[in-house]
């Protein structure tokens, strides 16, 4: 079903790809958002990787790799939205109008705060690997394809990231111990 | 509030918020801008790619591309409608809650076989050490501090990362490692390097932490500070000791061999 899919939308039929819109737009706008931090950002990130989907289609050789490939195209807008960002905004950051999502009402505001500060400084290359694995579940192999490095440099930047990300709470814990013994 | 303390936990509810729908508008823009992007059509006549090439074929290959170049930049100069201006279209964004499962439940401990290590990796940052014949190494010759500024030991359920530094002159040797742990790499899970178990590597002293899914030794040798980690990034080993130790076994630390800049 998804392959026939890919291969009319292939030879251009515009309602096969509206149809892949649906079926992978809210994936791609989930680890979009979360590479990203920021909806507006996401959602034109989401928009570029689908219209040039659209446009590279014909040239994809094996359907069967439609997914990799889909997620390479985001990846790499990500990265496009990441540069752009820094080249030209100022640092405010874009919230969802409605929030962000169901807030985890078991997180604490330190602890998301600590978390939204310590992976912004992450690179857009370590960034997509933690999301590629932790969010989409993604192998490692397969996210190896996605970002076009070899699997020892996604288990590297995987590691890295989480243990920034995992530093940074037990930095956060520790001065909160701190605070409560002085207290 | 009851807030959990355990850092994977934390992590995943932290990555389980955020919107999870694509907005109706921005998949409106999507489909609405499809007839205004012309697909790129592959010539059916052209095969993927030749088989074999001989000169002539790579000559006249590079003669098409050549004139396929030439015709694009003429094409270039006419304003086209792209994928590239699409996206400004996209409208007030109206995220939907929805929280999507992350990953970050780690599954249950396995044993691995202990590696036979018979082939030895020469690394430029002044140690050697074995690997095994189905391992693969990404070699730096950047001090350890960088994110990737390590050589990287891969195999299929377990990785071993790598650095080494030079300890500046009249520093204090823990105080210096455990800022290059906490900054040049992240985190130390916590742990003071001082009040770790000892651990002896090629003969040299130093300390061993086995905490928060990783192993990790640091080691000082010829005014070099050494760090090994081992990694497990997918399952996590329940004798992930046993086969640090067997990689440990065939480390030899040369400072002296390494090159300075």
């Amino acid at each position: 079903m998804r392959m026939r899919l890919v291969e009319r939308a292939r030879e251009g039929d515009d309602v096969a790809f509206t149809d892949l819109v649906d079926l992978d737009g809210d994936r791609c706008y989930a680890i979009a958002y979360r590479i990203l931090r920021d909806v507006e950002r996401a959602q034109d990130a989401v928009q570029q990787a689908f219209l040039l989907a659209w446009r590279e289609l014909p040239r994809l050789r094996d359907p069967e790799r439609f997914d990799v490939w889909l997620h390479r195209l985001l990846v790499n807008a990500c990265y496009e939205e990441l540069r752009r960002y820094r080249r030209w905004s100022t640092r405010i950051r874009s919230l969802p109008v409605d929030g962000p999502g169901t807030p985890d009402t078991t997180l604490s505001v330190e602890d998301r705060d600590t978390l939204d500060r310590a992976f912004v400084r992450l690179t857009p290359e370590h960034r997509s690997v933690f999301v590629l694995h932790h969010h989409a579940g993604l192998p490692l192999a397969e996210i190896a394809d996605v970002v076009g490095v070899p699997v020892g440099t996604v288990k590297s930047r995987l590691h890295y990231a989480t243990r920034t990300l995992r530093a940074a709470i037990v930095a956060d814990s520790q001065v909160d111990t701190v605070e409560a013994r002085l207290a | 509030m009851n807030t959990p303390r355990d850092p994977d936990e934390i992590l995943s509810a932290w990555l389980d918020e955020g919107p999870a729908r694509l907005p109706d508008q921005t998949r409106r823009a999507i489909v609405v801008a499809l007839p205004s992007v012309t697909q790129r059509w592959r010539l059916s006549w052209v095969p993927w790619r030749f088989p074999l090439m001989t000169n002539t074929m790579r000559a006249a290959a590079g003669i098409a591309i050549v004139a396929i170049v030439g015709v694009a930049g003429l094409n270039f100069l006419r304003p086209a409608v792209g994928p590239g201006s699409a996206p400004s279209q996209t409208p007030t964004p109206t995220a939907t809650p929805e929280p999507s499962p992350t990953q970050m439940a780690q599954p249950s401990a396995i044993a691995a076989p202990i590696p036979s290590l018979t082939e030895t990796f020469d690394s430029a940052n002044g140690y050697s050490i074995g690997i095994g014949a189905s391992m693969t190494v990404e070699k730096t010759d950047a001090p350890w501090g960088l994110p990737d500024a390590f050589d990287a030991i891969v195999s299929s359920l377990y990785l071993l990362r790598v650095g080494s530094d030079v300890i500046p002159d009249g520093v204090d040797v823990d105080a210096w490692i455990q800022t290059r742990l906490t900054q040049g790499t992240p985190g130390n899970c916590g742990a003071i390097r001082a009040e770790l178990p000892e651990v002896v590597i090629d003969g040299h002293a130093g300390k061993i932490r086995d905490s928060c899914g990783e192993i990790e030794a640091t080691v000082v040798a010829g005014g070099r500070a050494y760090l090994f980690t081992f990694w497990m990034p997918e399952v996590p080993l329940a004798n992930g000791r046993e086969i640090f130790d067997a990689f440990a076994a065939t480390v030899q630390l040369r400072p002296e061999d390494v090159l300075t800049p």
